[in-house]
């Protein structure tokens, strides 16, 4: 579901959380008690919801011209990689923080808890790569060919 | 992964006390009909094209003070300051006999991609306070300016020393520079010409997704996990839904001012470093030498303090005052902690000069 099939934009957005958060709560079920998890596990839930605000609100018409379709998919390549790096940081740090063992690690009983933990690792990747200069820039380029491609497309 | 010691059974359990709750706080929603407009009486004064000028029916004894002129941003809409009667900066400005009026900008449309700041900050806040002189006889008002609208009062305050007795500041970004500020570095590396000379005016559902694209996690799956725990509480679920609205109420943006101001602002940073002009004459900060009062949000992720902060050094006033408020960008409107807080720092101060 989404907010083009009519739900309105808030309920969409919690919707596509909640699905990435049933995959985690899957994920992390299916591994307990065994502690073989890969991180693997948590990323893509992370993916999706950083792709989520990342890319243009308004819809892209892929039929645009040629050049301006193919400056708009190196644009969203580069933003997917940089994605996907963060994503991949994401999954490492709740890895890291759930495989904690020091004196201050307190366990993981609920669900509730487990989400907040991937919350915190998640925007905490975020901040990471969303403050470096490489990820305005390609967030940038991405606005700039999607509003190339609009032009282009109208212009035709 | 040591930490991780879920049951099942118990897992189990909690899942469906999730999706059930989730599924009343969505029938609940559903059925709800918020007006989010705003809840204070009120009456329109003066309008220029959409831009209107509201007063505020008075709930207390006058307290004697020159009006309270308060400038909003042009981003998002006004009524955040008067949400609900539980919820309401103007409420408590109100409750403490001020005199309130407030500046709105409307919607525009196609027909005002060419407005420029000079246009919103000399002819409609200048008209809006050139009328609130003359209803008052008077000759300068106590302006208040929030987020954008405080840079925007800033630059009127600067323009215009002689119409703007006291100068208070709320969120307000003045140093667009600063190391924490993630939406201006992101900005920084924007377009703007591309953007604007193409879309005309900018979506306002653009900036949103900005703005959520700051803390995408916490801004989506945090908060709308959180309806759960609000499914039976009716109230709760209205002023959820109130805040909802409020923030997917998002005007487009003029297309001149909104070049101006990425430019001018946010990408040469020309309110600190110098330069910058609005209507072909020059903005210097230090021409404003009246008291001024800047109220900054500790855990701010859209204006952080350190944006707010520099305005100190700007400003030519000896009568400067900081105030940090704990909390965020949104709390320091409709935060429990700021109902009373905030009105009473801000009238106080208003009080005393």
């Amino acid at each position: 579901m989404s907010a083009a099939s009519g739900v309105p934009p808030f309920m969409a957005a919690w919707l596509e959380a909640q699905q990435a958060f049933a995959r985690l709560a899957g994920a992390a079920l299916a591994t307990t008690p065994a502690a073989s998890a890969a991180p693997q596990s948590f990323v893509e839930p992370y993916r999706q919801l950083f792709t989520m605000p990342a890319f243009p609100a308004a819809g892209v018409n892929t039929s645009g011209p040629d050049a301006s379709m193919r400056r708009y998919q190196q644009a969203a390549e580069r933003v997917g990689k940089l994605l996907n790096e963060a994503a991949a940081d994401a999954g490492r740090r709740l890895g890291t923080a759930l495989a904690d063992d020091g004196p201050d690690a307190v366990p993981i009983t609920s669900l509730r808890e487990l989400q907040a933990l991937w919350i915190d690792c998640g925007e905490a990747a975020w901040s990471a790569a969303a403050h470096r200069e490489e990820f305005a820039q390609a967030q940038a380029e991405l606005l700039a060919a999607w509003v190339a491609l609009r032009v282009a497309a109208e212009s035709r | 992964m040591t930490r991780l010691a879920l049951d099942p059974a118990r897992v189990a359990a909690e899942m469906a006390e999730f999706t059930s709750r989730m599924a009343l706080a969505m029938q609940q929603l559903a059925t709800m009909d918020v007006q989010p407009e705003g809840c204070s009486a009120r009456a329109e004064v003066h309008r220029v094209d959409k831009t209107v000028l509201w007063r505020y029916a008075r709930t207390a004894p006058d307290a004697a003070l020159p009006p309270l002129v308060i400038c909003y941003a042009l981003v998002n809409r006004p009524y955040m300051l008067d949400l609900q009667p539980d919820r309401s900066l103007i409420r408590g400005l109100l409750a403490r006999g001020l005199d309130v009026y407030l500046v709105d900008w409307g919607y525009p449309d196609r027909d005002d991609c060419a407005l420029s700041l000079d246009d919103y900050v000399n002819r409609y806040l200048g008209a809006c306070i050139d009328h609130v002189c003359r209803e008052h006889g008077i000759p300068s008002v106590n302006l208040l300016g929030v987020c954008q609208g405080g840079t925007m009062a800033i630059c009127y305050a600067a323009l215009h020393p002689e119409r703007v007795r006291n100068l208070v500041t709320m969120v307000t970004p003045v140093d667009f520079h600063t190391d924490d500020n993630l939406l201006s570095k992101w900005a920084q590396k924007l377009d703007v010409d591309g953007i604007v000379d193409a879309l005309g005016n900018v979506p306002g559902e653009l900036l949103n997704a900005a703005f959520v694209a700051l803390m995408p996690l916490r801004l989506t799956m945090r908060k709308y996990a959180g309806l759960a725990d609000i499914a039976h509480d009716r109230g709760a679920l209205e002023n959820f839904l109130r805040m909802e609205r409020w923030i997917q109420d998002s005007p487009d943006q003029a297309g001149t001012a909104f070049r101006q101001f990425m430019r001018d602002f946010f990408q040469e940073n020309r309110l600190v470093r110098g330069g910058l002009e609005i209507g072909g004459r020059a903005v210097d900060p230090r021409r404003i030498n009246c008291p001024v009062l800047n109220v900054f949000a500790k855990q701010d992720h859209l204006v952080p303090p350190s944006a707010s902060r520099p305005l100190a050094g700007l400003v030519s006033s000896s009568d400067y005052t900081p105030f940090e408020f704990d909390g965020g960008h949104i709390g320091i409107y409709v935060g429990r902690n700021a109902q009373e807080l905030l009105p009473r720092t801000i009238a106080q101060w208003l009080q005393s000069r």
